[in-house]
């Protein structure tokens, strides 16, 4: 039994690589929204100190004129990367659970008798580097915890070959001594804090830790960790993804807001977005929040506020959400401030194969018909060709991406040339 | 104030006033309870600002009258606690409340009575009388569909109308309604109605618990009071509409299915271990001589069970949430009960077989 994780090198940045091959070598950061933030870096930018979250202002000159690439985040494009990528891996190997934009966990059972674990992770590596310009490095263990060790060990002694298999209790053991307690997967902060103090300070200190001790002391989720860095599988690859609890969409502004007007058509886009993803996670809301807020750094003003819709039917459709936003945007809009974020949520969630209808709906009757917004999804599906009347369509541009690279793969009028 | 009392006298008033002290208020003095001594008589009244309840017991004797208020918690446990067959005197001292029994001696502290928060009742009430079985009866058999912190507050309640002998109690949370009808013992003129509170319904089931004897109600525009030999409860109403009720009972043609109560409960049962924790949603598809009751999970687990029918209809396929209809059968004592179905997207109608006075209604699930 082997779990195999395939994780991006620098993801974002490999992204930007792609279509610009000049790039090989250099160092490149990618910011946040609104350029504020460094998200992403290269190896390249590590090995220059670049520290991850740092406000990009303050490394800007140096950074530059040491000859460091900035991108502005592109989501659209390193979203649809991260989809080729997990298409590819999804097609070679049946059970893949995409774990985050740049990971995903496979099921290597079986491979060991084939063609031998390693051999299987080069072949992987090499077809996701030539079909999509991606590097990646395969970490394989006996259990999702250890694939992640292995990950982290490729990337710690800078394996060549970007596969590395712990399958030997002496391998296993040597990567353990060398991983640092708050480098193991589930290991946050202040758990790592209270590690140390328990003077656990490596994974195999940790490994050597009596399971029932830990859940008494800790929770069950590190006696999971425990047994799962001993080699016990606890963890499965969840290849049907959990359904969602809440979507959420929110923006800082670049440049803020006053008017109510453009306030509302910039949550509208918001509303829009959510509810797309809504449907395409075939779930339904009952419930719709929205919040806007002054930037909370701002010792001049400060206003913050939250407001909820609960519908009597669970929805997918854009319009009733639009609706409710109509109702309770302007009853938590305060003239006079300047707002710097803005977002919506949408919570109360159901699956689409059960609605429980309401006794009392005088006014809307929930239909189990959305074939609108089915088809305005279709239309929409490649490039927004349908809008809603009230949304931002690029009037106003709350956001700042000056240093954005073309979306190579996903708007046609941005194909690379070649000359 | 001082007064002596028995243990089985004072623990048996203040325990039928905690339910309407709040565990966590506001001002200090609702968790207190209002003792009145007077001559012959102890008065306890206990207020969460929304309702308020006021019982009597009768002291062994009484040495000086006055009144205070104490910790409704710590004075009933103190006393529930002391040896059976105790006499207890209580007194004031100073700012305390003393209470002795035995070699056992207590100081409570206590607030001025006159800051004790009393109920304005509207003399405007018409005054009704009703067996207190019955309506135990009326409440015990709806109170489960009431809403519970529904954003429509007017469903968080027990709806009551009365016109001339007849009385009638509905509750619904808006997926599920259930309806209830019985006589008074004097009748009223006209019709009055109004929303009892969630919390209020369960403090009158409570004091009702063991009375069979005939109690006294008075519903105002906003209050309801009860009244039994010895405690008389007040509550706030809801304000608000309550919904057109008579319009969400299904009528037009229907077809029914006879079932065995206790058989459908304990298949439900069964099959539902394997239903979605989330919508607990089971389906029924109905036939002229087999109904299958079936279930499944997202983890793709799934179970079914059949059982012989008595059914007139279409065949049908219906999915209800099966708490919902738990909830309707675990209420209802008759053998056989008749479900009244009229499509899989309608509301159906449930009630005893032999008790036309008892309906519930459920929504479905829409598959």
């Amino acid at each position: 039994m082997s779990i195999a994780l395939v994780d991006c090198d620098s993801f974002y940045a490999s992204c930007e690589r792609v279509f610009r091959p000049d790039l090989k070598g250099r160092p490149i950061v990618v910011l946040s929204n609104n350029d504020g933030c460094v998200i992403a870096r290269s190896s390249e930018a590590k090995a220059m100190g670049v520290k991850m979250g740092v406000p990009w202002f303050k490394i800007k000159d140096r950074y530059i004129r040491k000859g460091g690439i900035v991108f502005s985040s592109n989501f659209a494009f390193y979203g649809d990367m991260s989809r080729r990528v997990m298409n590819i891996l999804n097609s070679i190997s049946p059970k893949t659970e995409v774990y985050s934009i740049d990971e995903a966990f496979l099921d290597f059972s079986g491979t060991e008798k084939n063609i031998g674990c390693f051999d299987f992770g080069l072949h992987l590596k090499n077809t996701v580097g030539r079909w999509t310009g991606i590097p990646v490095r395969i970490g394989i263990g006996p259990t999702k915890t250890l694939a992640k060790i292995a990950s982290y060990q490729i990337k710690k002694r800078d394996i060549q070959s970007r596969v590395l298999v712990l399958d030997s209790q002496r391998d296993i053991s040597e990567a353990l001594k060398s991983t640092p307690v708050g480098e193991i997967w589930g290991v946050g902060r202040r758990l790592n804090r209270k590690l140390s103090m328990a003077g656990i300070r490596n994974a195999l200190q940790l490994s050597y830790a009596p399971p029932q001790d830990i859940r008494k002391r800790f929770s069950i989720v590190l006696e999971r960790t425990v047994r799962e860095l001993n080699g016990e599988k606890c963890l499965d690859i969840e290849d049907v993804s959990p359904t969602k609890k809440q979507i959420v969409v929110s923006r800082s502004f670049a440049k803020k807001i006053t008017n109510l007007e453009v306030l509302n058509t910039v949550v509208n886009d918001y509303v829009v977005r959510a509810a797309e993803k809504l449907r395409s996670e075939k779930q339904k809301s009952s419930r719709i929040s929205v919040f806007i807020r002054t930037n909370p750094f701002d010792t001049n003003e400060s206003y913050r506020a939250i407001k909820s819709y609960s519908f009597t039917y669970p929805t997918d459709d854009s319009r009733d959400f639009l609706y409710a936003v109509r109702k309770i945007l302007p009853k938590i809009y305060r003239p006079n401030y300047r707002y710097s974020k803005a977002g919506i949520m949408l919570s109360s969630f159901s699956d689409i194969g059960y609605v429980q209808n309401s006794l009392f709906n005088e006014n809307h009757t929930y239909k189990m018909d959305s074939r609108l917004m089915q088809v305005i999804d279709e239309l929409n599906l490649n490039q927004k060709q349908i809008y809603i009347a009230s949304q931002n369509i690029g009037r106003f541009k709350p956001i700042q991406r000056n240093m954005i690279s073309p979306r190579y793969t996903t708007r046609w009028g941005d194909l690379p040339t070649v000359k | 104030m001082k007064f002596t009392v028995s243990k089985t006298e004072i623990v048996k008033a203040l325990s039928s006033t905690l339910g309407v002290v709040e565990k966590r208020q506001a001002l200090p003095i609702l968790s207190n309870v209002l003792l009145k001594v007077e001559d012959n008589n102890i008065s306890i009244t206990a207020t969460d600002l929304e309702s308020e309840v006021q019982t009597t017991c009768t002291p062994a004797s009484v040495e000086s009258t006055g009144s205070t208020t104490a910790p409704a918690k710590k004075l009933n446990e103190l006393c529930r606690l002391l040896p059976d067959g105790s006499e207890i005197s209580i007194f004031l001292n100073g700012d305390k409340l003393s209470v002795e029994s035995g070699s056992g001696k207590y100081s409570i502290s206590t607030l001025p009575s006159e800051d004790f928060p009393v109920f304005d009742v509207v003399s405007e009430n018409t005054e009704f009388t009703i067996l207190g079985s019955v309506l135990r009866n009326l409440i015990s058999k709806t109170s489960f569909a009431m809403g519970n912190q529904d954003w429509r507050h007017y469903l968080n309640g027990m709806y009551l109308n009365i016109e001339d002998k007849n009385i009638t109690v509905v509750t619904t949370d808006a997926h599920r309604l259930a309806i209830s009808t019985n006589s008074t013992t004097k009748s009223v003129s006209g019709e009055i109605s109004g929303i009892i509170p969630r919390k209020s319904i369960n403090e009158i089931g409570k004091l009702l618990s063991d009375s069979s004897e005939e109690v006294t109600l008075s519903l105002g525009s906003n209050t309801i009071m009860l009244k039994t030999d010895s405690t008389s409860f007040v509550s706030k109403l809801i304000e608000g509409k309550f919904p057109n009720y008579e319009q969400v009972l299904p009528s037009g043609e229907s077809s029914v299915l006879s079932v065995n109560t206790k058989q459908l409960s304990e298949i439900l049962s069964r099959v539902s271990v394997l239903s979605s924790d989330k919508f607990k949603g089971i389906k029924l598809n109905i036939k002229s001589n087999e109904v299958l009751v079936s279930a499944n999970n997202p983890e793709q687990e799934e179970g079914e069970e059949r059982f012989k029918s008595n059914y007139d209809g279409e065949d049908m396929e219906i999915a209800f949430n099966v708490n919902y209809i738990q909830e309707v059968l675990s209420n209802i004592d008759s053998n056989d009960c008749n479900i009244n179905l009229y499509g899989s997207d309608k509301s159906c109608l449930i009630s005893p077989s032999d008790d036309p006075d008892l309906k519930y209604v459920v929504m479905p699930l829409l598959i």
